[in-house]
Order: structure tokens, then sequence, then C-alpha cells
């Protein structure tokens, strides 16, 4: 689904495409989910891939968030997600490497502040020449922290169809993913 | 604003991928965004790139600066890394495996301004021989005031097959 943002124009007497589109969008709007998806998206005409998601959680207990990839053929991809990233949390800086987990960016802490954001630029979205590759900027906790980082996803390539949003919220926590919560993929057409 | 697509390149078994004529007066910020990317070996490699002048030649006397954070072991540590006297940007493109050449972003400001140096930042990522992705991210300047066109790609081993778009901000 590719929704209104191209467009032809003249610059400098040459016409030329803006092709960078809104693929599509997804929005929690319980206010008690715990995940929620964005999927069939047809990423084959785009090589990389813009993801932007904003979401804030309701309570005040911490949640975990973390993003899982949706492959060709529809299928969540719980495989060998790799990464390694910079944190700044409070008065904490530190970094981590995962390289086995089942998915990525699990250190995305909410203390129930609106919001978190998370910006994913990803590569080789719609290849299976390279595994797909992703570079992420992070504002966590309200704003008391942020985060660089990239990773792949290892040994599995494959055209990218969806993305989810998943909550880990602690054991004694009542915290949920707030309403109004959404995730945005844009495309840059190859 | 808007990102205009520039130019889509590609080439197969090529030493240097040259994508020439990307910069005109038209912009003044351009993404280039590398689309695939399979080299000739399996080891782990850099990624290098040169400008290209407004002659056409390779701007291969200058010095380049490279300052990056390197994200680049499996121990959970950052590190460092720079190279304040090169002939060339460098960084770590990976290839330790088959299709594992990670991201390859890269942003080039005021190319086309002969009054200023020529600054770009970068976001790259690839698999390790030693078995981790490493992540770096980082900043560029070219040593030169000059306006270039474009850019040459090339590394310590041969492209296999290379594509890439170029893209530009739009000034309004």
């Amino acid at each position: 689904m590719t929704l209104g943002l191209m467009r032809a124009g003249l610059l400098g007497g040459v016409v030329k495409l803006d092709t960078f589109d809104l693929l599509g969008s997804a929005e929690s709007t319980s206010g008690t989910d715990v995940y929620f998806s964005l999927t069939g998206l047809d990423t084959s005409s785009y090589s990389d891939l813009k993801i932007i998601i904003d979401w804030n959680s309701t309570g005040t207990g911490v949640m975990y968030g973390y993003i899982r990839f949706y492959d060709s053929n529809g299928v969540k991809t719980t495989g060998y997600y790799s990464l390694n990233q910079l944190l700044r949390s409070g008065t904490d800086l530190k970094s981590r490497t995962q390289n086995s987990d089942k998915s990525f960016t699990q250190e995305s802490v909410t203390y129930g502040y609106p919001q978190s954001i998370m910006e994913i630029d990803v590569s080789y979205a719609n290849t299976s020449d390279n595994e797909t590759s992703w570079s992420f900027n992070d504002v966590i906790n309200g704003g008391a922290g942020a985060r660089v980082g990239g990773g792949q996803h290892r040994n599995l390539d494959y055209v990218l169809t969806g993305v989810d949003l998943y909550t880990v919220p602690e054991s004694d926590s009542s915290s949920r993913i707030g309403a109004g919560s959404n995730i945005k993929v844009y495309g840059y057409k190859a | 604003m808007a990102l205009i697509k520039i130019n889509d390149f590609s080439a197969t078994s090529v030493t240097n991928f040259d994508l020439d004529n990307i910069f005109t007066t038209d912009y003044d910020v351009y993404d280039i965004k590398i689309n695939s990317i399979d080299m000739v070996n399996t080891t782990n490699a850099q990624i290098k790139m040169q400008f290209i002048d407004t002659s056409g030649s390779i701007v291969n006397t200058s010095t380049y600066y490279r300052t990056s954070f390197i994200f680049n072991t499996t121990n959970d540590t950052w590190n460092y890394s720079s190279n304040q006297s090169g002939t060339e940007f460098n960084w770590w493109l990976g290839g330790a495996a088959d299709d594992t050449e990670g991201m390859q972003n890269i942003t080039i400001f005021e190319p086309q301004n002969a009054n200023v140096y020529t600054t770009g930042m970068f976001n790259a990522n690839g698999w390790h021989t030693s078995g981790f992705v490493y992540v770096q991210k980082g900043g560029l300047r070219e040593d030169t005031q000059q306006a270039v066109r474009g850019i040459r790609l090339f590394s310590e081993m041969d492209f296999n097959s290379v594509s890439a778009t170029v893209w530009g901000y739009s000034k309004s």
C-alpha cells in the first residue's frame, strides 16, 4: 500500500519523482495490548525502509520493548537477530551485544512516561542477496535515555513484509502499551 | 522538503564502483544508499570512498578524515575509531560470509560548494569473522575546499555485484 507521498515535480528543468513513500501504518488503540503489528507490507520495490515507532505505556511499571520482522511468506522471524548498541539511561551508559536472541532492542525500557520513539533505517529490505540490516536511534524512558545501534538478521535473507512491537512488562507490573502508540513504515523506492 | 531520487547505479565484476555526476547545485544534501553488495571474497573488508572532482578526476591526494564510534566486540564494549591521514575514507564493510556485507548509508553535505569542506556521515554494519555484527557510525571530512561531482567506492577486493541509489534533499 502506497499512500499519498508520490508526486512529480519540476526541479532544475528536469522532471523527477519523489519516491519516498509511506507504505503503511498501524496503531494500538486498546490501551491493554502487549504487542501490535503492521503486516502485509509490499516492500518489493523498496530497497530501504525507515520505520518510526512512537509508543508509550500505561501505568508506571518497567516495560521492555523489542521488534520482530516478518519474512516474505508473512511469517514472523524468530531466529538470530544480531545487534550492537550503546545505551544511556539515567546515569548508566552501557553497551550491549546480542547475538542469538529471538529479537532485538530488548532493552527499550519505559517507566510509564510517554513516550519512546524509535527510528530504524533498514537496508536490503526487498532482496535476498543481502541479509536485512538496520541502524537505529531510540529515545527511551520519556527522554531520560537514548540509544544508538544497529545490526543484522543473521542466516536469514528475506523480503521484509511486516514489523511487530512487543513488550514485556516486569512481572509485578500491569503496564501495557498505551493507546495511540503507532508504527509507520516508509520506503525508498529503488 | 522532499527526497528526490537522483539516479540508480549498478555494476558487476568491477574494482571501482563510480557514482559520477550525482552532485549538482540543485541540492545541498545527499543520501547514498547501497541496495545490494557482494564482494568476491568472504573475508573481512573495508569499504573505501573517494570524491570525483568537477573535471572527472579522482581526488586521491587530499586528506580524508573519518571519525567514528564502532561497536565491534562480543563483550559489551564500544570503541572510538578514527583515520586522520587517509587518501580515502574507509570503514568496515564486513562480509565474513556470503550476503553479510551490511548496511552502507552515507549522507554528504554541500559537495558542490567550493568554499567549504565537503563533509558527511555514515551508518554501516556487517558480520565479522569472529562471530559478531559490528556497527559503525561516524563523520567524514575531506580536507580540501573544492567542488566535487561524484564518489568512487572500492575495497581491498573487487565487487562481484553492487547497486546503489542516490537521493537529494530538495531545498524547499
